[in-house]
């Protein structure tokens, strides 16, 4: 059983009581595939499998994954791009899981988005003030002019000069195009932000100036994030929370500097000794958690612990059940076993574990 | 927050030379370049303005007899007259108005019906769409002309008969390539975009889907013209569309074989050459549009680029390499490659060198644009050409220049000696073969093996890469592995002929970092147990702490640093390696706060200033750096810097006259 929703990492924001900018409650996604041959079954790929997450007025929470574990697909049934299976979405204490036609159009001046790749989330055949501009005249009654004031406005949070209103996106570079798109997601003034990968696309120097504009422009307008991306370093950079998915789970979810430095989670372990560090010496020491093969296919998830196929402290029990929450002293909430079994880390860092303190049961052979 | 008012470089940033031209304007343009085009385009203007005048510029009644019948063209009947003494060039003309009225009626109608069925099917998908095609395909099957015929013969012979029946004909088709276009607009990022801002649904079909639809569609309605003319003839010549009197170029068509054929064959003549011009000169304006609108662009390809080697252009005769004094295993010298642009050569790379020794990783590290996947394609002669070129250097391959060699040399060369390893694992194996097949054909180029040996050395291989179930493997086909496992076997691959020198373009940026770090083990402990040497292509600097030995640090076209791996990383020398340490979100900026930027972009290719390309951006800029051009210098006997402040006696600072807090948000 998930923990009440009052209990998750980031719902609770001391300073205002308001209800949270955005709350999943174990929202589940399936999507039916096409049978495999004439009289085969239908399968079921389980894209997100009982989500529950919360963000908090103007903060920021990263949530990452590596691909299968269904963060983009939690960003569209965040926006209600997509329609939950089960489970509910809120939006500003709205509960918009079952909205439709107007009432979720007008939903949507709250929540806006921010994709990948600007070149192509843009309309390569529109002027930018078309693009920009476009959520005001869905949302809002303004008179051309008033548009047009508002364009330079949004142009300017952005650093953008007023001139970039005419130009077509194939005439920027990825940075100021992004940078327009978060203009125009800012357009119709709203609470929640939901950027999936937004710096991904772009050179490590324009990442950095796109990150410190969304720092300033959540100070400025206090507007939460949901910050998607696959490098933690850039997520631990920006977030207050982080949660980490798996296979439509997630496996871990806290405070961002917890999760950076005492993981909880042999996953999120896997994931931070992975990433490539700018520094030859510590770079090249042997892998802290070394992950054994390859992601399986999210149509065949393992049983009991979606992660032990590929987990170096697997254990006989994570093959039959699936690890229920468990709650660390420092607010993070994790999902594995380790915690209450074997060698009970009751919520300290995996790191802490050796591979020979685990009475490893081998994981069955990686199916592929 | 302050508004960025300092002017960039490159404040036309990258993308084409027009700005803000709508693409119609563009296409225009193109099409007035095109000759044929505008000659049919002449023609038709005055075909129709003909029609459209025709009350005017005939000189006689179009049904009456106005002379003796079958007469030669005259002063009196230009074209003579037919079997009735009518006047032909009237006639003509008329019938020419009959023609395209039919056809442009048709053909309007079938745009205005098609572009909204297909715009729903292509939006909507699901059942709408599946309906639709299926009634789509049911008059598809039937052929063509005996449906029009059918229709036409149930319906009779009035007019708008003839412009059902051609309808019926052509709006399926018509129906499809809206709605073929309209589905591969909807699956754009941007669709999606106006969807979660809330845009209604007609209004994301109203805007922002017709404008793609719009150039085919365009191109597609002339060509139909013509279509529609040579079916509005068909018909009339059998009796089923135009009736006589009234004239129309198929039934005069008709009419002068059956009464003129041999007493006057120049009546049969004019109404065929005037359909056959009409169909021509559409076809021929349909061309022009599909050319200006870009579609379906298949330029011609250069000779060499199907020979499948970069050509090399060296003005100065080649000297022959010198006997090599060092021990180096690869040496690249004053590399230029030049590309060919709209506005004329460019070159992108300039007076390049580096050196690899055996064994050794060189991590060759720059942004988007900086030319190091064109370094790393050159030195295999892999860059197409067109539009590449390599107009000066050598690159030096264990004593043989690799420039000067012809196809079948390179070939010996390449998958042997020098092999090489792509960015996207998705692409680079050929999917109809197995797993196999790509072993044994690498081993079996390069030389006689028996099958038997060769398979036996491709379990091996596999099991080298770290594949599990390695003889199971073999019989699988790429769309069978994951993209870790098709990186391995590319990696295994290439291994195949134990080359001594490795070259690979950003091998794991398509990989998901756990995946990343299994492939970055591998090959540095591959690479370290067969003694073999690497160039290493990437963007990231955490991978070229993980794998290099010496790191070549590129930027504009140009190394500005090259050092050993710890040297670059512990004492970067060049501002631009500093800036880019610095933007990197790690422990040297504590979460929270602002990441140090590079103010600024990069220039473009075509624009390259003459003195240091990074004094723009630099925080050390001074006069001195603009006058000329900056050479590598080693100021300490290991480092090569490219700047200004490298001078021999002391060490660039690193940095701190960088302030903290940028008072103007740079950007660009």
């Amino acid at each position: 059983m998930s923990p009440p929703p009052a209990a998750e990492p980031g719902a609770v924001d001391r300073e205002t009581a308001a209800e949270p900018a955005a709350r999943l409650v174990d929202v589940v996604k399936d999507y039916r595939l096409r049978r495999s041959s004439l009289f085969g079954s239908r399968e079921t790929l389980q894209a997100v499998a009982g989500v529950s997450l919360t963000i908090a007025r103007g903060r920021t929470l990263g949530l990452v994954g590596e691909s299968g574990s269904g963060k983009s697909t939690v960003a569209r049934l965040m926006m209600r791009l997509v329609t939950p299976t089960s489970g509910s979405v809120e939006i500003c204490g709205t509960d918009v899981t079952h909205l439709h036609g107007t009432a979720l159009r007008r939903m949507r001046q709250r929540a806006q988005m921010v994709f990948q790749d600007p070149y192509s989330s843009l309309d390569p055949l529109s002027p930018l003030k078309d693009s920009i501009s476009e959520p005001l005249r869905t949302q809002l009654t303004m008179t051309r002019a008033e548009r047009a004031e508002r364009v330079v406005e949004l142009l300017r949070q952005v650093n953008l000069r007023p001139p970039y209103a005419d130009r077509y996106p194939n005439e920027m570079s990825g940075g100021q195009l992004q940078r327009a798109a978060v203009a125009r997601a800012l357009a119709p003034r709203p609470e929640l932000l939901v950027l999936d990968e937004p710096v991904s696309a772009l050179d490590v120097s324009t990442q950095a100036q796109v990150i410190n504009l969304l720092q300033d422009l959540q100070v400025e307008l206090g507007v939460a994030y949901l910050f998607i991306a696959h490098d933690l370093s850039v997520v631990r950079h920006i977030s207050h929370h982080i949660a980490v998915m798996y296979l439509g789970r997630i496996v871990e979810n806290g405070p961002a500097d917890q999760v950076y430095e005492h993981p909880a989670h042999p996953y999120t372990a896997a994931l931070l000794s992975a990433i490539p560090v700018p520094d030859p010496v510590r770079q090249r020491l042997p892998r802290i958690v070394p992950v054994r093969g390859d992601i399986p296919s999210p149509t065949d998830p393992p049983s009991g612990c979606r992660f032990r196929t590929r987990c170096p402290f697997a254990m006989d029990i994570c093959r039959e059940v699936a690890p229920p929450p468990f709650r660390t002293p420092s607010g993070t909430v994790t999902h594995c076993h380790l915690h209450e079994h074997g060698p009970r880390l009751c919520g300290r860092s995996v790191t802490e574990l050796e591979a020979t303190d685990v009475p490893t049961a081998r994981a069955d052979a990686e199916a592929e | 927050m302050a508004v960025d008012a300092t002017p960039s470089i490159a404040d036309d940033a990258p993308g084409t030379a027009t700005s803000g031209q709508s693409r119609f304007r563009r296409a225009g343009k193109r099409m007035l370049r095109n000759s044929p085009a505008m000659i049919a385009l002449g023609y038709l203007v005055i075909v129709g303005l003909a029609a459209v005048l025709a009350d005017a510029i005939t000189p006689y009644d179009l049904a009456v007899a106005t002379g003796a019948p079958l007469a030669s063209p005259s002063g009196e009947h230009w074209l003579g007259t037919d079997s009735l003494g009518r006047d032909v060039f009237t006639r003509l003309v008329y019938a020419g108005q009959v023609s395209l009225r039919i056809s442009v009626t048709v053909v309007a109608l079938a745009v205005a019906l098609a572009v909204p069925l297909g715009l729903v099917a292509g939006y909507r998908g699901g059942r709408v769409d599946y309906l639709m095609m299926r009634i789509c395909d049911a008059f598809a099957s039937f052929p063509a002309l005996i449906l029009m015929l059918a229709v036409a013969g149930i319906l009779g012979p009035e007019p708008q008969n003839t412009i059902i029946a051609l309808l019926v004909v052509m709006l399926p088709g018509l129906v499809r390539i809206v709605r073929g276009q309209a589905v591969a607009v909807r699956a754009e990022t941007f669709i999606e975009a106006s969807r979660s801002i809330g845009t209604p649904d007609w209004v994301i079909m109203g805007k922002r889907m017709l404008p793609s639809v719009a150039s085919p569609v365009i191109v597609q309605a002339t060509v139909l013209l013509g279509t529609a003319i040579l079916a509005e003839a068909g018909l009339s010549y059998l009796g089923l569309g135009t009736q006589l009197p009234t004239p129309s170029w198929g039934n005069m068509l008709r009419e002068s074989y059956d009464t003129a054929l041999f007493s006057d064959p120049f009546l049969v003549v004019l109404p065929g050459a005037a359909i056959a011009l009409t169909v021509l000169a559409f076809n021929t304006v349909g061309d022009g549009l599909r050319d200006a609108f870009g579609i379906a662009n298949q330029g011609p390809k250069g000779r060499s680029q199907r020979r499948g080697i970069t050509t090399v252009t060296r003005r100065k005769p080649a000297t022959p390499a010198p006997a090599l004094a060092t021990d180096d295993l690869l040496r690249v010298e004053g590399l230029r490659v030049e590309f060919d642009s709209g506005t004329g050569p460019v070159t992108v790379l300039d007076e390049l060198d580096l050196t690899i020794r055996p064994g050794e990783v060189l991590g060759l590290v720059g942004e988007s644009g900086c030319g190091k996947s064109v370094t790393a394609l050159a030195i295999s002669r892999l860059l197409p050409s067109p539009p590449g070129r390599i107009t000066a250097g050598r690159v030096v391959l264990d004593g043989t220049d690799l420039l000067g060699l012809s196809l079948t040399q390179m070939r010996r060369i390449r998958g042997r000696q020098v092999s090489m390893i792509f960015q996207d694992p998705m692409t680079s194996l050929d999917p109809a073969f197995s797993v196999a097949h790509h072993l044994i054909e690498a081993q079996r180029n390069h030389g006689r093996v028996d099958r038997a040996t060769a398979k036996r050395r491709a379990v091996e291989l596999l099991d080298l890469v770290g594949i599990p179930a390695a003889t199971r493997r073999m019989q699988q086909f790429p769309h069978e592995l994951s993209g870790g496992m098709r990186q391995r076997v590319m990696i295994a691959t290439a291994l195949a002929n134990n080359p001594r020198l490795l070259i690979a373009d950003e091998p794991t940026t398509a990989l998901d970092v756990t995946v990343q770090a299994q492939i970055l083990d591998l090959l540095r402990s591959l690479q370290k147990e067969l003694q073999m040497a690497m160039l290493f292509v990437t963007h990231d600097l955490g991978v070229i702490a993980d794998i290099a030995d010496r790191v070549a640090v590129m930027y504009a076209g140009q190394v500005v640093e090259q050092a050993t791996v710890h040297d670059v990383f512990a004492s970067p020398r060049h501002p631009y390696t500093q800036g880019l340490l610095r933007a990197m979100p790690s422990s040297l900026t504590p979460p929270g706060e602002r990441l140090a930027t590079i103010p600024g972009t990069v220039p473009m290719a075509h624009a390259f200033p003459t003195g240091c390309r990074f004094a723009a951006r630099c925080d050390y800029a001074s006069d001195r750096c603009s006058q000329a051009p900056v050479p590598l210098v080693e100021p300490d006997g290991k480092t090569l810097v490219r700047c200004v402040l490298a001078e021999p006696a002391g060490p660039v600072p690193l940095a701190d006259p960088v302030p903290a807090a940028r008072p103007t948000e740079e950007a660009t």
